[in-house]
């Protein structure tokens, strides 16, 4: 990697993502607020194109380290630049970006006031910037810092409204996150005790050497990770805190938790599963079956919850629990096509899961229900939001053309190359029950006859570009998902500890 | 050159669709226009491309090299059956719809659809691989939705949720069994090397995988106990069931077991493994119920749906026979079921939008006030039964002899039996609409009256042609056999 800033350009993510974060209130001070918020937007935007053009010199030139500070290995810090920080980095940028863009336009009415929106901003960008390092650190104890800076983001951001609901919801929300943080945190130090190293790839050597003389303590280890991440990703039954929390907060934090916040951890626990541990180990270990029994689990139940919620934003929330379902399936096949498919799924269902929170937040916002039985009729109030809508069902379903198809695609040949038929079944019925649940939505908005005709207007051309961006990309990767797929397969070639080919 | 005509038949009506959409409500003109004028371009397109595939021996073929899943459309002679059945019959729906929606609200939505399930339809037709054909499959009942909830009454939007839980319950069979065969065949998706690719393939898997697609496809070529779904879409405007539940998506569902049988299995893996007996037995009872439930429905519309799932077994029942005259026999019906069917739709819709009638037993003396209409159906009605002059009799004809020309003579009692119960549920509604009494006064012949009628007489025209000519479909029919038996 030639050039200074590029040399540099991953730690410069992240750090100018905090530094951004920090300044927020005070440039809402001196200057004004719409500065602040279109500042924030462009460094989202360069966050991304920066993280499009890792992924590209990860892709031409293969994966490389990174010592932050110039201290090398095992003393510093530091930080691998793969597939995986490549593809997580563009989905965080593809996906902050538009939500941030959407919220900014009534973000002072949402919260409150403008100082109160001015921190909404340094929040949403610290989360942002911790989701980055959770992506492209190789080192445990930097996990840890990070997962801790995105939960307590993320209740923030939930608390934003400050409301009784979505207050109560925080709690609930902090109490069991900082539960599962209490795991991480033992998790690390048992791995910490074994091999005497927080760096991810000296661990990985450790443990390869020496593991099967103490195979308890790594299984508790690993146990502890999966209940932490787990909690914190809403793996079920370890969700309980999500529903209430993701349907009660504002419309672009509830896109940005359910679609972003959940992903960093999974990420996490793939980097410890994975390069910590290693493919070798954990594959040998049951703990992958486990995960795909409660993926599968998730997945059915999910959607089951779902289907009975009748309102929209609580439906969309256990869909995510179900859809989470799909990417701890992937990783618990343990094969090259089910990890391709979970990576997949991370970047398809952030994006769309965002845009459908967006569109259903503002539906809400425009027409003042929340129930999905009352909406009859608003597709032709509000035909670009609830057009966007559709797209986004029918990728959540799977159809093909649309980006939920391809990591549909990647599970089910994941499952058949495992031999494993009840998650072919539970692939299929999981898709056909997001139908169930999704469908009724555009049946309701489209096809009924409202009973009275409201006056309704279209949001704001801001939002509604956000929104429509959102909805491209899912065509895009949908119908041609050549690059992105590549990615994700070497992402999953990485974890797998095969050769990958630049 | 052929590839651009190719995209053009297939995006002239997709077109068509978003012009119509954009169309502002009131310029009525010029929707109908866009209707008919993509309709007819992409039905003159389809008859170009049977043309130079029959006589030049042109099939084009080519990736559209997007996804890693390509997507490929080639033609074949089976395919551009289905193109040219469905295209030419969008033409007159299209007429038909102009006269019958004339006075309905939500224009524009229906005539988008319309013309967007006539674009999806071609893109099945032309579909070059499995997976090609699968999106355009799901992608059709997408499109048809908004059609079959057209009239948004609470029983429509029933009607339209079992469609659309049936259509996608059988596309995840499609699903599972696409992604089995993938794994089977190493990636292999391709019509043209899949017959091979499966030969050396474990044939329990095998059977595994016919079987998900037969269910797949089963649910909308109407195989009972699959079928539940079409009569209760009968609510739909009598167009949208003319079109879509007697020839596009039911056909598009007998297309796919063809598919299944003649280019991804092969004649030679079907036989060898040995379920032959069971699938006729299927279509067998299939034929005999959907007669039977037939006789009892009082309903006008959806008696022809249960003679509709009853016909479809018979195309059904000649692809499985796996003989070439059996199989020349399943692809004239497939041609002559749908342009009878859809005279016999058009003319119940007339009667409905003209008296209101939609039972049977309303009909008594109705043929005095709409002798036209009427008379259609009386002559129509004899063709399904399978009577000379009318086409019906000679894929009837062809079924007969391709199961004397096999073991399977038993299904001759089958067609015979059904053919009787056929005349049983046709000719007395006939019969008592010219020799009743009706104390209904004749109408005025209105403009969309017209615009209904000339479609129906002259697909009643067709019905006769085909009927004293059956040979004008030799060249088609010949070319089908040709492809997939050596003889």
């Amino acid at each position: 990697m030639p050039g200074a800033i590029s040399e540099n350009l991953a730690v410069l993510i992240v750090v100018a993502l905090l530094s951004t974060a920090y300044i927020m209130p005070l440039l809402t001070k001196i200057g004004r607020f719409r500065v602040a918020e279109f500042f924030a937007v462009f460094m989202l935007a360069l966050a991304l194109s920066g993280g499009v053009y890792l992924a590209r010199e990860i892709l031409h030139n293969g994966a490389f380290t990174y010592a932050v500070g110039g201290w090398p290995a095992p003393w510093g810090i530091e930080l691998s630049l793969d597939a995986v920080s490549g593809l997580f980095l563009i989905t965080v940028g593809l996906v902050a970006t538009p939500i941030l863009l959407y919220a900014s336009v009534d973000l002072v009415q949402d919260v409150g006031s403008r100082s109160r929106a001015a921190w909404f901003l340094t929040l949403f960008l610290l989360l942002v910037a911790a989701l980055c390092g959770l992506g492209i650190t190789g080192d445990l104890f930097n996990i840890y810092v990070m997962v801790e800076v995105a939960t307590i983001a993320s209740c923030a951001i939930v608390a934003a409204q400050n409301d009784a609901t979505s207050v109560e919801a925080t709690f609930k929300y902090l109490m069991l996150a900082t539960i599962g943080s209490g795991f991480v945190l033992l998790a690390i130090g048992f791995l910490f005790v074994l091999t005497g190293n927080l760096n991810m790839n000296f661990i990985a050597q450790e443990l390869a050497a020496s593991w099967q003389n103490y195979p308890t303590a790594l299984w508790v280890s690993l146990s502890f990770f999966m209940v932490g991440f787990g909690v914190k990703s809403a793996l079920f039954p370890l969700h309980v805190w999500l529903p209430d929390a993701h349907s009660s907060a504002i419309a672009p934090s509830s896109a940005m938790l359910s679609s972003l916040a959940i992903k960093g951890y999974i990420i996490a626990l793939l980097k410890v599963f994975y390069v910590a541990v290693g493919a070798e180990i954990i594959t040998r270990l049951p703990i992958t079956n486990i995960l795909a029994v409660l993926g599968m689990l998730a997945i059915i139940a999910g959607a089951l919850f779902a289907l009975a919620q009748d309102e929209l934003k609580r439906r969309l929330a256990f869909s995510t629990v179900s859809q989470v379902g799909y990417i701890f399936l992937g990783i618990g096949l343990g094969n090259i096509q089910g990890l391709t498919g979970s990576f997949m799924h991370i970047l398809s269902h952030a994006i769309t899961k965002a845009l459908l929170f967006l569109a259903a937040g503002s539906i809400i916002k425009r027409t003042g229900k929340t129930r999905i039985s009352e909406m009859a009729g608003v597709g032709f109030e509000m035909p670009v939001t609830l057009g966007v809508f559709a797209v986004g069902s029918l990728s959540m379903i799977g159809i093909p053309l649309f980006s939920g198809f391809v990591s549909k695609w990647q599970l089910l040949l994941g499952s058949l190359a495992r031999g494993n038929y009840l998650s072919v079944i539970v692939l299929v019925g999981g898709s056909l029950l997001a139908a169930a649940y999704l469908l009724p939505v555009l049946r309701t908005a489209f096809f009924e006859r409202p009973v009275q005709n409201p006056v309704v207007t279209e949001m704001a051309y801001v939002q509604l570009v956000a929104m429509l961006f959102l909805a491209v990309v899912i065509l895009m990767v949908g119908v041609s998902p050549g690059v992105v797929l590549q990615l994700a397969k070497q992402a999953a070639m990485t974890l797998l500890g095969l050769e990958v080919l630049p | 050159m052929s590839i651009a005509l190719v995209l053009l038949a297939i995006f002239s009506t997709t077109f068509g669709a978003i012009w119509v959409a954009v169309t502002p409500r009131e310029a009525k003109t010029e929707r109908n226009g866009v209707v008919l004028g993509a309709s007819l371009a992409s039905a003159v397109i389809v008859w170009r491309l049977l043309y130079l595939g029959l006589y030049s021996g042109v099939y084009p073929a080519f990736d559209l090299g997007v996804a890693s899943l390509s997507l490929k459309l080639a033609l074949d002679p089976l395919g551009l059956t289905y193109a040219v059945i469905a295209s030419t019959l969008w033409v007159f729906a299209s007429v038909y719809s102009l006269g019958y929606m004339a006075s309905s609200h939500k224009q524009r939505q229906y005539f988008s659809f319309f013309l967007l399930s006539a674009g999806t339809t071609l893109g099945i037709a032309f579909s070059g691989n499995l997976f090609t054909f699968y999106l355009f499959y799901e992608l059709l009942t997408f499109a048809t939705y908004p059609l079959v909830v057209h009239g948004s009454s609470k029983e429509a939007l029933e009607a339209g949720t079992r469609y659309i839980k049936y259509s996608l319950v059988g596309a995840s069979f499609i699903l599972a069994a696409l992604v089995m065969l993938w794994r089977v065949t190493g990636g292999v998706l391709d019509f043209e090397s899949l017959p091979s690719a499966l030969c050396a393939a474990p044939s329990s898997q095998a059977v595994v995988i016919f079987f998900l697609f037969l269910i797949g496809f089963g649910v909308k070529a109407a195989i009972m106990p699959l079928h539940g779904w079409l009569p209760s879409a009968m609510v739909a405007p009598t167009p949208v069931s003319a079109l879509l539940h007697a020839v596009a998506v039911v056909n598009a569902g007998v297309f796919g077991v063809l598919r299944t049988v003649y280019s991804v299995f092969g004649v030679d893996v079907v036989q060898s493994m040995n379920i032959q007996p069971l699938l006729l037995a299927i279509c067998s009872i299939t034929i005999l119920m959907g007669s039977l439930i037939a006789l009892k429905q009082d309903v006008l519309k959806r008696r022809l749906a249960y003679s509709t799932i009853s016909q479809l077994a018979y195309i059904l029942l000649g692809a499985f026979i796996l003989h070439p005259l059996a199989l020349a026999g399943a692809i004239l019906h497939m041609i002559f079921h749908s342009t009878l069917k859809i005279v016999l739709f058009f003319s119940a819709g007339i009667v409905a939008e003209e008296t209101g009638y939609v039972k049977i037993s309303e009909l008594k003396g109705v043929g005095r006030v709409l002798p036209l209409t009427l008379g259609s159906f009386g002559i129509i009605s004899l063709g399904m039964v399978g009577m000379l002059p009318l086409s019906g009799f000679w894929s009837k004809y062809y079924l007969m002899r391709g199961s004397l020309a096999t073991d399977f003579w038993i299904l001759l009692v089958v067609l015979i039996i059904s053919g009787f119960l056929n005349a049983l549920y046709f000719v007395p509604i006939t019969i008592s609409a010219f020799t009743g009494k009706s104390d209904l006064e004749p109408r005025q012949k209105t403009r969309a009256l017209w615009l209904m009628l000339v479609p129906t007489l002259i697909l009643v025209g067709l019905g006769l042609v085909f009927g004293l000519w059956p040979g004008l479909t030799l060249p088609l029919v010949d070319a089908v056999v040709a492809q997939f038996f050596s003889l």
